[in-house]
Order: structure tokens, then C-alpha cells, then sequence
């Protein structure tokens, strides 16, 4: 059984400090990986950043991340990701990682996504040079997965973290108008082509949490104003409701 | 601080249509570096406004309201945002 915690869209701000890692501490006990699926920040700032890696830093358990479109706004992702990774918080963008629980091999994958809409409401690769760019970029994300999902297909479980939604299920809740803003369904064809057990995403606050992608792959929208909580913690692999449960009652918190 | 038209009239003409201001105001909601969320609900009803949702922390719910204040100056203003439960979900769900 693999404990996977996971929570996005906890837009940290300089008026943050100390607001998650309370709930954090015992998660070491309660599971054995932690994804963070974008949206960390507020908006992406040096400050934020520096109060974000307090928050999430050095937390005892693998800890992995993608960023969310709120951590590009002020176009300082780049020493976002240097500060994550200087503790020990592992950002996945275009890329997988492989993980070893108990002589279970996890492999996650993940990328930030972009939105690009759903079946009968899609933009397309057609027209201004501004939409092209859209969809390509989305297109670009997409097919990196796809790329990351497949370095890891040998191990036992495949994660795929994403920020933008791949299906429009987990959206349910929003307003059908901004789906294309939301999400892709080029992200779930990825996922579905290159296999995997579980999809973690944020970015829709307004969404639900459990879907499936038309292949079947489990998708859950982890964004905190959905789950209502720190995190929610999903058991892959063999786990059953007698052995998650204890898993969470031995954190006490 | 956000700049948008007045509901005194952007042409000084006619009042400005309230969906423009409304809209005005959630555009202001996810640029203001107080608030940059995007999903904060408004609703009008005659002269009041009402601000539904949920936030990360309680300056920031503070400071929702003051953007509404000022974009909408001619409205009472009703914050109805919620701040989120932190605590861990109470349960894990088995795939």
C-alpha cells in the first residue's frame, strides 16, 4: 500500500506564515509521499516564495511539486523551483521521478498543464498567431507528460501530478463557460496513452473532487477550497479502508 | 490599488452598466496584489453587494472587502467570504 498525501491551490502569502505547517508536521507518520499539484503561491513573489519553503520544507517524507499559473505571475518561477528543490521539494515539470516505498517503486510525473477546453468546446490550433500559441502550449505540456509517464512505466504505480484539470468531471461546480480555462483533455489523452494509476490536479476551486479519465485512470481535484482540508491522503495499491485508516489515526493529528 | 470606471458614468453621460463594474471587479480581484484570487463571487442586489467564497487567510478576506469598497463605492458591501479549514482530512480514501 502507497499513502499518497496530496493538497494544491494553498496560495501561500507573505500572510501566511505558520498557517500550514502546523498541519504538516505528523504527516510523515500519515503517508508516504506528499504532492503539492500548483497554486502554491499567491502570486508567485520572491517573499511568498521564501514563506512557502518554510511552510513545506524539509517536512521528513518525499515531497513533490508542479507550480500553478498564480506561481507565474510575476514571472519569478524560475528561483521558485531553485528554492523548492534547495529543501528538498522536488518539482516535477516535464519530468518524472522514481521513488522507492517499501520495495514498491512509484513513479510520478508531472506538469503544470494549461487549459484548452474539453469534447465540444475546444480551441484549436487555428487561426491568430495568439490562439496558436495558446493551444501549443497546452499541446507542448501535454506531450511532455505523456514523455515523463512513459520514463517510469516500469515502476508499480504511476503517478501523473498536474495543476490544470484533465477531464471535466472534477470541474463539476464551475461555470461550463470557463472550462477551457480550467483544463484539457489532452492531458487525460496523455495520461490514457501512456498509462497511470492515479491523477492528482488543483486549479478548479469550485470544482469536485473525484473523476476518472475516459481510459479510467482515478483523477482527484486536491485544490484546498475543494477538499476543505490541508490535504487529503489517497492509499494506492492494495490498500483498503482497515489499512488507510490507521495510517491516518497514527499521525494524531 | 485598482483603476476602473466609476459608477458615476465612464462618459459622464449615463452610469456605468453594472455587469461592467461587476466585471471590472473581479478583473481587480485577481490582479490586486491584495487579493489575486479569481474566483471571490459578487452578487448585487439593488444596493448591495455580496462577496461569497473562500480565501486563505483572514487579511485576505479583509482585504477582499476593501477592493469591492473601493471599485464599488455607491454599494454596501457584504463580505460573506470564509476562510479555509487547515486540518487534516479526517479520513484517507482507498483507490
Amino acid at each position: 500500500m502507497i499513502r499518497v498525501a496530496a493538497v494544491g491551490d494553498v496560495h501561500v502569502g507573505v500572510d501566511s506564515v505558520g498557517s500550514l505547517r502546523p498541519h504538516l508536521e505528523h504527516l510523515r507518520e500519515q503517508a508516504d509521499l506528499f504532492l503539492l499539484a500548483g497554486d502554491l503561491t499567491k502570486r508567485g513573489s520572491p517573499e511568498e516564495t521564501e514563506v512557502l519553503v518554510g511552510e513545506v520544507g524539509g517536512l521528513g517524507l518525499p515531497t513533490f511539486a508542479v507550480l500553478g499559473n498564480h506561481d507565474y505571475h510575476v514571472d519569478q518561477q524560475d528561483r521558485m523551483v531553485d528554492r523548492l528543490e534547495s529543501v528538498g521539494v522536488q518539482v516535477v515539470e516535464g519530468r518524472a521521478v522514481r521513488l522507492d516505498v517499501d520495495g514498491t517503486t512509484v513513479g510520478i510525473a508531472g506538469t503544470k498543464g494549461f487549459g484548452g477546453g474539453f469534447l465540444g468546446g475546444c480551441a484549436t490550433d487555428f487561426g491568430e498567431p495568439e490562439i496558436k500559441a495558446f493551444v501549443s502550449h497546452g499541446k507542448r505540456l501535454a506531450s511532455r507528460l505523456e514523455a515523463a509517464l512513459l520514463d517510469v512505466a516500469d515502476a508499480d504505480a504511476r503517478i501523473a501530478l498536474v495543476h490544470y484539470s484533465p477531464v471535466e468531471a472534477t470541474l463539476a461546480g464551475e461555470r461550463a463557460e470557463v472550462y477551457p480555462f480550467l483544463g484539457s483533455y489532452l492531458l487525460a489523452e496523455a495520461i490514457d496513452h501512456a498509462g497511470a494509476d492515479l491523477v492528482v490536479h488543483g486549479h478548479s476551486h469550485n470544482g469536485t473532487e473525484q473523476g476518472f479519465t475516459p481510459g479510467g485512470v482515478v483523477v482527484r481535484n486536491v485544490a484546498q477550497p475543494v477538499i476543505g482540508h490541508a490535504y487529503r491522503i489517497y492509499c494506492l495499491a492494495g490498500g483498503d479502508e482497515l489499512e488507510c485508516a490507521p495510517a491516518l489515526a497514527a499521525g494524531g493529528a | 490599488m485598482s483603476h476602473v470606471p466609476r459608477s458615476e458614468g465612464h462618459s459622464g453621460l449615463a452610469p456605468e452598466p453594472e455587469s461592467y463594474l461587476l466585471a471590472h471587479l473581479q478583473e481587480a480581484f485577481a490582479t490586486d496584489p491584495r487579493v489575486n484570487q479569481l474566483d471571490v463571487k459578487v452578487t448585487v442586489t439593488g444596493d448591495k453587494a455580496f462577496l461569497t467564497g473562500r480565501v486563505a487567510t483572514e487579511q485576505r478576506r479583509e482585504a477582499v472587502a476593501e477592493v469591492a469598497a473601493e471599485l464599488l463605492p455607491d454599494y454596501e458591501v457584504h463580505n460573506q467570504t470564509r476562510v479555509y479549514d487547515l486540518s487534516p482530512a479526517p479520513e484517507a480514501e482507498p483507490l
